[in-house]
């Protein structure tokens, strides 16, 4: 069992290994300008240069301060969607009328590309990260709504007569059954969101961020030419997305759903 | 068995129409008046689809009979309630809990002390021979474990009635057979009124002390009888074929009902 983890997690870090090295290797070719397509080397130099103290005419610790706005930005926006994009759901699911109604307007919204929503969001809020949040809850709320509520649909009706047999209270079964009996479907649903949140926050930062964040790192960067940093800015959104999932996910996966034997994946 | 001769459930022209008035409305339960004694272990038994898990659905109160009454201890049933414990054909255990949590259900939402908890759930783990497994999570358990775990659940916060919806229907023969035995000596002891609905004769004819048949759908108690055998009983017995016959040309007579409707 130990092993078997080992060797996944050494698949996962020799693929990322192996994607870098590929990129320094077509990089190097020079098939594309260096300054439109920097090897891995410079992109990875570019991102250390910019993580330690400034040589003075940036400053310093610059990387962080993006990662920690950007990141600051993410998880308010995401936490808040997961605490009331939850409760709607879990609702929804519980009460078919709240269902019938709000379904169409949630079905509505959710075709809607978060970006589109931009504009608006800004007159109405203004530049900043009360703006970027607003947009990330957004993004993230619309599929843990929509996976809560299948998850509680998915609980068998003789599970809660069982429950009521039992003699729970409606409360009760809300925190003995559907909640646990519909976490493999919310645990989907927010890794779902998190990865359209960090669409919407690196969205967000490139049109209301002033100062601070990876967007707008991004985007500034575009204005001198800053491929480096702008492909800098490129990694260290997939790294961080990829050790949040591994992180968190994986923890809570491996706690729950993997012990119950009620995981909505495949192990491999 | 204890011999009170007190009635624990009873229904009068108890009817259920689902869908009424809609295009598919069926109509599940025609008449159905029986008495059911405290202490005593009844089959329902009938062709499939005949209405006899509507009628257990309608004493669990999970629904509602559409006309007649439905009583238990001389009250009407108006919903769920833990007098009465439920198993299902397929378990439906809480896979998030463990085998003990899972028998300890009905404990835990009544609050009672950790003590009196172990206590009961380690008598019932004995009784159903689960000894070792009480941290194992349900999904790590054969068919057999997870039904015994189910049973457990249903009687460890001591209902008076136990309704058992097809119990065995999903496990091989084998097992079926030791769940018989065991379930027997399980009743023995315990003398729960318990309810079994099945659509096999030899399980009927081996649990219980009366048999009721029921008729295909719309259903109504085609017959009545008493299997007055003593325990252990024994497929291979002359007695238990005799009834079994019995038993049988009565229900084959509905399967055909059943298949010309």
């Amino acid at each position: 069992m130990v092993s078997a983890k080992y060797k996944n997690h050494a698949i996962t870090v020799s693929s990322i290994v192996l994607f870098g090295l590929l990129w320094e290797l077509v990089a190097s070719i020079e098939i594309v300008d260096k300054a439109l397509f920097p090897p891995m080397s410079a992109i990875l130099g570019r991102f250390f240069e910019m993580l330690g103290k400034g040589d003075g005419t940036a400053p310093s610790y610059l990387m962080l301060r993006h990662i920690g706005a950007t990141l600051f930005g993410l998880l308010a926006g995401f936490f808040l969607a997961a605490l009331v994009s939850s409760a709607i759901g879990l609702l929804m699911g519980i009460n078919a009328l709240v269902y019938q109604w709000l379904r169409p307007i949630i079905t509505m919204f959710m075709v809607v590309p978060n970006i589109a929503t931009v504009p608006v969001i800004i007159l109405w809020f203004g530049l900043g990260m009360k703006t970027v949040i607003i947009i990330v809850i957004m993004g993230a709320s619309f599929p843990i709504i929509y996976t809560a509520a299948a998850g509680v649909q998915s609980i068998p009706q003789k599970m809660i007569w069982a429950a009521q047999t039992a003699g729970a209270t409606r409360w009760q079964i809300l925190r003995t059954v559907v909640i646990p009996g519909s976490l493999p479907y919310l645990i989907a649903g927010h890794k779902l969101a998190l990865g359209r949140a960090w669409r919407a926050v690196i969205a967000a930062e490139i049109f209301a961020s002033t100062a601070y964040g990876i967007g707008f790192m991004i985007y500034d960067a575009r204005t001198f030419f800053d491929t480096e940093s702008m492909f800098a800015g490129i990694v260290v959104v997939g790294l961080i997305g990829l050790m949040l999932e591994n992180v968190i996910f994986k923890y809570l996966e491996q706690n729950t759903v993997v012990r119950w034997g009620t995981t909505t994946e495949k192990r491999i | 068995m204890p011999e009170t001769n007190q009635v624990k459930i009873e229904a009068e022209g108890v009817r259920k129409i689902y869908n009424e008035g809609l295009t598919n409305e069926v109509d599940a339960i025609a008449d159905v008046t029986l008495k059911i004694r405290d202490g005593e272990f009844v089959a329902l038994l009938g062709p499939s689809g005949c209405g006899k898990s509507t009628f257990l659905y309608m004493v669990g109160g999970f629904e509602q009979v559409t006309a007649g009454s439905l009583t238990l201890d001389h009250k009407p049933i108006k919903g769920p309630g833990s007098n009465r414990g439920i198993v299902f054909q397929e378990y439906v255990l809480f896979p998030w809990r463990t085998v003990f949590n899972n028998i300890a259900y009905g404990l835990h939402l009544r609050n009672e002390s950790k003590q009196q908890i172990d206590e009961k759930v380690s008598r019932l783990v004995t009784m159903i021979g689960l000894e070792g497994f009480e941290e194992q999570y349900p999904h790590s358990l054969s068919g057999g474990m997870q039904q015994r775990v189910a049973i457990a659940r249903a009687m460890a916060y001591d209902p008076d009635v136990l309704l058992m919806d097809e119990p065995f229907g999903a496990l091989d023969a084998q097992t079926r057979s030791l769940m018989i035995q065991d379930l027997a000596r399980v009743h023995r002891e315990t003398a729960k009124t318990t309810l079994f609905v099945t659509h096999s004769v030899e399980e009927a004819i081996l649990l219980s002390d009366r048999v009721f048949l029921f008729s295909a759908r719309p259903s109504r108690i085609k017959k009545i009888f008493d299997i007055d055998l003593p325990y252990p009983r024994s497929v291979t017995d002359d007695a238990f074929i005799d009834i079994q016959k019995l038993v049988l040309n009565e229900l084959s007579e509905e399967v055909g009902n059943d298949i010309d409707h």
